[in-house]
């Protein structure tokens, strides 16, 4: 028998290599634990706002009308008199739950119509993808409009509008990285050993496929909180005394020279948001990924 | 100094990425004089490529930086220029010629576009004269039609027209040195016998200096007038070619050299390799470089890097390279052959593992009424405990006739007998339980295995399919043993593909494809994509292990000198037919069918002559959507007639075990 393809000497470059690697990879789990926090931040806010914000977001201070921040009031006040920061607070509910909601259903059901067309390939794939391309044709924000308007506005149907508008992006890129993995030698190699092909597609296609959707789903859901925010602003979103984000954002439009707080920190906290998420889950497709998984 | 065409002095390029520092060619010398054919040769990840492209600069547009040292052409350093007079050096000064032929030219541009505007761009020639150029050059370089040609895009052109189409632009505006890196390695033989050919001839003709970059010592033997050896980003040899053949100065290139099956090895039960792998860039060992692999390594070696050191005319890097010669070990013949072994599996009794009956495979194409016959009515047998090599150019259906016996691919006709039962009609289920008696091992140890699961996971697949009820510790023991039996070590059963080179991966596979002991793999490629060295290492694992366990190859390949080592018979395949399959030294030693003898003449020598063969084969194989009336062969055959055009020869066979598809079968 050979021998074993091992070097064992001590080597001079990897020990600089570790050194300088090291930085790095510092930097990116403390981008990682800043992000983890900024999360849980926003979750709590959603949950238990009332331990985050100092007064109710319906409370109006006649006194105090369109005033910047200050250390009473940390992100001013609005033409109402309410307290920003605790509208921010409190409206983190709606904005978080819509978009999470809504890039779970569309990322779901495009990557499972991306799936059945990559996979099935032939007639299905023609026709589901036409239907995609139906879809598309229609820009995002109209067909959720459009949707909204048909359907009302309530929670559910603001959910069903926006991840409509996403499902094709998801199942396109499903589609290709399904075409792409089905063919690759290690699916034939386990064709050849005997692998029954629902088994081979459970455990060699859909793990090698996913991860890429990790990534657009991270991007989409800063898209879907503004879809909503966009549809807020057409007065198509979720009526309540709390306002989203989005509605938020839209109605400090008017206000942008006399009280530029109004808007700015609901779109901060988008941003804020957007951001950690997104780097959650590039954090998470690394983790997924063998060649890249922080030791 | 002055009457040198290139000076490399110290270079050393590191590569950066976003968190590491990788050095890939640290601090090498050498200098090309006007009109000489210099060769760098090495495995992959020895830093030849590298060195070749940050002489054009061209490894900046990969992450690399040249830290030090020049480069003189003429008497400009190229590491100080400007990316503005570079472009003007660039194509004008040093022209490159690619490995990958297909993806070097832009495939929206005709070939004469993409030539014509080199020459106007360096050569200040309008269109015109640009273009008439063009077609003569295309001429010189041996490209029939030469005006058609000119309006063809690159796809429409073969492999072996589009490598002449790209010499005939790096000589277009007449450079002083033409880099080649790999410009044979995507070709089949008898292709790159004609492109050596060409090489050879325009060298001559032009006296332009090349700079000749190979794995392939015998590719190196038959054009390179000196040789330098890299390994691991170091220049450990350099000698004129004659030198280095007659006696290598280096443990290494004595590996390499050693590694080649020549003819005195081919019946030899196993194949000189050299330990291990090359040492990753973020993994170098100190001292010597080569010590981990090197069988004479001493503790100076170990402790101090051996300089570049002058020994008449040519220099070394090798602590103890004189005593070394005086071995009588270092050049020594190997053992005797042994030569019963052949005959005695021709006398033995001999039962038929697997029967391919007139088995075909068409595969439907867009345009009406058309198919691609990649397989046409094959039929052999192959013997339990053989080995049937089966070899001939890309494009002949070899891998095809391959999946089709193991019926990862349908069948349009035929029938595949296992052990005397068809296995063609199979229901889906009866056909996985079959499985577990035939494997395969595949080309790409990169691509075959699931980068997402562990090694353990992946050789556990097969045995959790057909071993049901296996207890997970009998499980945990089945795989520790494959894993040794392969000559990996057993404590890495949990890591992730990635972690291992190529040829640890192919150890994997092969682990993987004898898990549930089988009786009969199929090797398709199996040793193609690994560098030399591994390449023997691997060979001798399976030969090992058909020893052990009785197993029967179908081993697939290109390179002939290897299928001939292994195999006990050779069938070979044209445009989806065995036109000849005999014993293997038997049909080596006389072949009776054009092509085989055509094959075997390309076959890569070590050439110490620098003496022109006669190309053995013109053209290329046609496209088996269209095949030649009659015998398929006719079109390249320089004995074909009428008779040949019109019908369609049958495999007969003209001796025992020695069938031939030919009208004329060669005395």
């Amino acid at each position: 028998m050979q021998k074993l393809e091992t070097i064992k000497t001590k080597s001079v470059s990897k020990l600089k290599l570790k050194r300088f690697s090291k930085g790095i990879l510092h930097l990116e789990k403390m981008m990682l634990a800043a992000a983890i926090f900024i999360i849980a931040f926003f979750i709590i806010c959603a949950i238990v706002p009332h331990w985050v914000a100092m007064y109710s977001p319906t409370k109006m201070f006649p006194t105090a009308i369109l005033q910047p921040p200050s250390f009473k009031h940390l992100f001013g006040t609005d033409y109402f008199g309410r307290d920003v920061f605790s509208l921010v607070v409190y409206g983190s509910k709606t904005s978080l739950l819509l978009g999470i909601s809504a890039v779970i259903v569309g990322g779901f059901i495009g990557a499972l119509i991306g799936t059945l067309a990559g996979y099935i390939e032939g007639i299905v794939d023609m026709i589901l993808m036409r239907m995609i391309e139906i879809i598309q044709t229609i820009p995002s924000v109209l067909l959720a409009l459009a949707i909204a308007a048909v359907l009302g506005s309530s929670f559910t149907n603001l959910v069903i509008a926006i991840s409509v508008s996403a499902i094709p992006t998801y199942a396109r890129v499903m589609r290709g990285q399904i075409l792409s993995i089905k063919n690759r030698p290690y699916i034939l190699a386990s064709k050849s050993i005997g692998m029954r092909n629902s088994v081979i597609f459970l455990k060699h296609v859909l793990p090698n496929a996913y991860s890429p959707l990790l990534v657009m789903a991270s991007n989409g859901l800063g898209m879907a909180i503004l879809t909503g925010a966009g549809l807020s602003f057409l007065g198509l979103g979720v009526v309540s005394e709390i306002p989203d984000w989005g509605f938020l954002l839209s109605q400090g439009r008017n206000y942008i020279a006399a009280g530029w707080w109004i808007s700015t920190f609901p779109g901060l906290a988008i941003a804020l948001f957007v951001l950690a998420v997104n780097i959650l889950g590039d954090s998470l497709r690394d983790q997924l990924d063998p060649k890249k998984r922080l030791s | 100094m002055m009457d040198n065409l290139l000076t490399v002095e110290g270079l050393t390029v590191d590569f950066k990425s976003k968190s590491s520092v990788l050095n890939a060619v640290s601090t090498i010398f050498f200098t090309i004089k006007p009109s000489e054919t210099i060769c760098l040769v090495g495995e992959s990840g020895s830093g030849k490529s590298v060195t070749s492209k940050a002489i054009m600069r061209l490894i900046e547009y990969e992450n690399g930086v040249i830290t030090k040292g020049t480069v003189t052409l003429g008497n400009r350093d190229i590491v100080k220029l400007s990316n503005r007079v570079l472009i003007n050096i660039r194509g004008k000064k040093i022209a490159m010629i690619f490995q990958e032929p297909s993806t070097a030219f832009d495939p929206v541009f005709t070939i004469g576009q993409q030539l014509v505007e080199m020459m106007q761009r360096h050569l200040k020639l309008s269109k015109k004269q640009a273009y008439e150029r063009g077609v003569q050059l295309l001429t010189r370089v041996g490209l029939s039609d030469p005006n058609v040609r000119m309006e063809q895009f690159p796809h429409e052109l073969s492999g072996g027209m589009l490598q002449r189409a790209m010499i005939a632009m790096a000589i277009s505006c007449n450079p002083d040195l033409i880099i080649a890196d790999e410009p044979t390695t995507a070709l089949d033989v008898t292709v790159q016998a004609q492109i050596i050919a060409l090489l050879k001839e325009l060298k001559e003709e032009y006296r332009t200096s090349i700079l000749l970059i190979t794995h392939d010592l015998s590719v190196a033997s038959q054009l390179a007038d000196r040789i330098f050896v890299m390994y691991a980003g170091e220049i450990v040899e350099q000698a004129s070619m004659e030198q280095l053949f007659s006696l290598p100065y280096h443990p290494y290139t004595r590996g390499l050299l050693q590694s080649i099956p020549n003819e005195h090895q081919i019946k030899q039960k196993r194949l000189p390799s050299i330990e291990g792998t090359i040492p990753t860039l973020a993994e170098m060992p100190a001292g010597c470089r080569f010590h981990p692999r090197c069988a004479f390594a001493t503790e100076k070696c170990r402790e101090e890097r051996p300089p570049l050191r002058n020994f008449q005319g040519r220099e070394s890097a090798c602590w103890h390279i004189k005593e070394l010669i005086q071995k009588p070990e270092w050049l020594v013949e190997n053992d005797p052959v042994i030569e019963d072994e052949v005959d005695y599996r021709e006398n033995q009794e001999r039962e038929v593992l697997l029967e391919i009956k007139s088995l075909h495979k068409y595969y439907p194409i867009k345009q009406a009424n058309k198919k691609i016959k990649a397989v046409n009515n094959v039929s052999f047998q192959i013997f339990k405990g053989e080995t049937v090599g089966l070899v001939g150019e890309s494009g002949s259906g070899k891998s095809t006739l391959g999946r089709t016996i193991l019926q990862l691919e349908t069948p349009t006709a035929g029938d595949v007998l296992f052990n005397g039962q068809s296995i063609v009609h199979l229901r889906k289920s009866a056909m996985r339980d079959r499985r577990k008696h035939m494997q395969m091992i595949f080309q790409d140890p990169y691509g075959s295995i699931d980068p997402k699961w562990t090694i353990k996971e992946i050789i556990a697949e097969p045995l959790k399919v057909h071993l049901k009820g296996i207890s997970a510790n009998e499980m945990e023991n089945r795989i520790q043993q494959l894993l040794q039996v392969v000559g990996l070590n057993p404590e890495w059963s949990s890591r992730y593909p990635h972690e291992f080179s190529g040829g640890q991966r192919q150890r994997i596979g092969i682990a993987r494809a004898i898990a549930i002991n089988p009786s009969f793999i199929l090797a398709d490629e199996a040793v193609s994509a690994l560098d030399v060295s591994v390449q023997a290492q691997i060979i001798n694992l399976l030969k090992d292990l058909q020893q052990k366990l009785g197993l029967t190859y179908l081993f697939i390949g290109h390179d002939l000198n290897i299928v001939r080592h292994v195999a006990d018979r050779v069938a070979v395949m044209y445009l989806g037919k065995i036109v000849e399959m005999a014993p293997s030294e038997k049909l080596f030693q006389d072949p009776k069918h054009p092509y085989t003898k055509a094959l075997i003449a390309a076959m890569p020598k070590i050439n110490r002559s620098h003496i022109t063969e006669q190309i053995s084969l013109d053209g290329e194989i046609p496209s088996p959507a269209n095949p030649p009336s009659g015998c398929a062969f006719r079109t390249r055959c320089p004995f074909a007639t009428e008779h040949c055009s019109r019908e369609e020869p049958d495999f007969v066979e003209i001796a025992p075990n020695h069938s031939v598809q030919c009208h004329y079968a060669l005395n």
